[in-house]
């Protein structure tokens, strides 16, 4: 067996289409180190900001402010998919207590909760399916069937339709009756999406093509793709809803809303990944997973100031409703770093469990709740104090988490 | 530091192309091979000395490779990605038959989880010991040889790839 496979892997591997540039390579080293020692905060490339109006959930996303709606009187209830075990398990915040799982499908990794926070919308990547659960009684509903591999989900601020990302197109589904429109076509490699304030384009990154498609909601027509740079990954908003930011391997790219013209792209240096505003629309927090750091941006001028570092391999960010704190995720260290953002300074870390890659904050941004895949657990960290709780056990893999306002 | 420099660039100039082909049996993804080999390159190099010191260079570039690749994963399975365009292929001879081979395993590892992948890539293709998996990865040897069982059990069930080792076998 072993010996066959090995010559099908090597009949398989065909020809790099590239070379590598080891000039390119020894260009970001150095700028790394600069970095790092602190020498040449100009040399640093750098980034934009956003927001992602697709609501909690991606390792990347930040908690999204909610609108003035009220929730369900027993307070909020968070929602963590276990990729690994195919469940969802909703913790109550105000007590800290895991409820008992609800089933959803293979590999769930994206939640998204309508406005009203009457339905968590959950994606079930290798079931091809959208598993709606209703909060008010944690019960699945049927599965409504989307496009291969869905991997990220939008709900538009009316809360009418859901947006679900499959691997090259866009199902989007009526949250009244839970049925399934036709899908549009975004291209191959399709990955994160936002969509403006006014509910009226999402945006969808596509990665093989290294294009933004906008999409117009109320028809559902896919308008001209909007080139941007290589491998766009996460995508966001301003609150203001005039620019979408993208961030590519290595650079961002803002595209002006109104006409859907990409900006000159914004040097990050390779790997920035995740990326958050304030409420206040005026800074964006981007993290940058290779150098360890994260990088404000005056929104008002896209000028990178001074990085800020944080633990190895920073992922995932979150910052509170009120706008004073942004914490970040630091996979390998299994700590979370606060920021503070009106000195952007980082306090210390505060150690949760392993392979933290999400994060979440109650509308009331008293606590912060951090997904850690590699325990299978949740740690709640009070943002007064800073201290972490007793975690709390969730399925396995869990991967995205998503709070009802 | 000047030769210092001059290592690690003749074994990058050197290793390149068989590293981004390990990578894209990783990834299934050219684009996503040549971004996690430079990534890779790029944290090792400021640590080559100390690692040309400590014996295999290669062998610490494919370790940061393969953690780099678990981490990207773990993310947001980014794997999971189903195929999408059929691959460029520019080898001369049955393109065709080489190009249905290159789907089917692509498919098939697009299966396994991000550490059965590695297992497989590191044990099959780079053909390192279960102890040296075991040290790449962090891990226990039983747990190299456990992932290493399922992840071979998981491609038999895939019905395209078992045809093709079939044929091979006759």
């Amino acid at each position: 067996m072993d010996g066959q496979l090995r010559e099908l892997l090597e009949a398989a591997v065909g020809e790099p289409p590239r070379k590598i540039s080891i000039e390119t390579v020894r260009r970001r080293v150095a700028r790394r180190r600069a970095v790092e020692y602190g020498s040449g905060a100009a040399a640093v490339a750098i980034i934009a900001g956003l927001i992602p109006a697709s609501i909690g959930a991606l390792g990347h996303g930040p908690a999204t402010p909610r609108m003035g709606v009220q929730g369900p009187v027993r307070g909020p209830i968070a929602y963590v998919a276990n990729a690994g075990s195919g469940t969802v398990t909703p913790i109550r915040t105000a007590t800290n207590t895991a409820l008992p799982p609800v089933k959803t499908g293979h590999l769930p990794q994206a939640i998204a909760i309508t406005p009203d926070g009457m339905t968590a919308y959950v994606a079930n990547t290798r079931s091809g399916t959208v598993v709606p659960i209703r909060t008010a009684t944690n019960t699945a509903l049927p599965p409504v069937k989307t496009g291969p591999g869905p991997r990220a989900i939008a709900i538009t601020v009316d809360g009418k339709t859901a947006y679900v990302v499959n691997s090259r197109t866009v199902t989007p589904i009526r949250t009244a009756t839970n049925t399934a429109l036709p899908p549009v076509n975004v291209g191959p490699g399709a990955y994160d999406i936002a969509i403006t304030p006014d509910g009226k384009t999402a945006y969808v990154t596509s990665q093989n093509l290294s294009t933004v498609t906008p999409i117009r909601t109320p028809t559902n027509t896919a308008l001209a793709p909007v080139k941007v740079g290589r491998l766009p990954e996460a995508i966001a908003i301003t609150p203001d809803g005039k620019t979408a930011y993208v961030v590519n391997s290595g650079t961002v790219t803002p595209i002006r809303t109104a006409t859907n013209t990409a900006l000159p792209p914004i040097k990050t240096g390779i790997e920035p990944f995740a990326i958050a505003i304030t409420p206040d629309g005026t800074t964006a927090y981007v993290v940058k997973t290779a150098s360890n750091t994260v990088v404000p941006i005056q929104i008002a001028t896209n000028r990178p100031g001074k990085p800020i570092k944080v633990g190895t391999d920073p992922d995932a960010i979150a910052i509170t409703p009120d706008g004073k704190t942004a914490y970040v995720v630091n996979q390998y260290r299994g700590t979370v770093t606060p920021i503070q953002t009106a000195t952007n300074t980082a306090l210390a870390p505060v150690k949760v469990g392993r392979l933290p890659e999400a994060i979440a904050i109650t509308p009331d941004g008293k606590t912060a709740y951090v997904v850690n895949t590699g325990s299978g657990t949740v740690t709640p960290i009070q943002t007064a104090t800073n201290t972490a709780l007793a975690p709390m056990k969730v399925g396995r893999d869990p991967v995205a988490i998503a709070i009802t306002p | 530091m000047e030769a210092e420099v001059e290592g690690f660039a003749q074994f990058a100039e050197g290793r390149q192309r068989a590293l981004q082909q390990a990578a894209w049996l990783l990834t299934g993804d050219w684009a996503l091979a040549e971004d996690l080999v430079q990534t890779a390159l790029i944290r090792s190099w400021p640590r080559w000395e100390r690692i040309g010191r400590r014996g295999d260079p290669e062998l610490y570039v494919r370790r940061v490779m393969v953690n780099t690749w678990m981490a990207w994963s773990r993310r947001r399975w980014r794997g999971e990605t189903p195929s999408m365009a059929v691959p460029d292929s520019r080898a001369p001879g049955d393109v065709a038959a080489e190009v249905t081979v290159r789907v089917a395993v692509r498919d098939a590892l697009g299966s396994l989880t991000a550490r059965q992948r590695a297992v497989l890539v590191l044990r099959v293709y780079d053909d390192l010991s279960e102890a040296q998996v075991a040290q790449v990865l962090d891990c226990a040897v039983g747990t190299v040889k456990s992932t290493m069982a399922r992840a071979v059990a998981k491609l038999r069930e895939d019905p395209r790839l078992a045809e093709l080792m079939d044929r091979e076998a006759r």
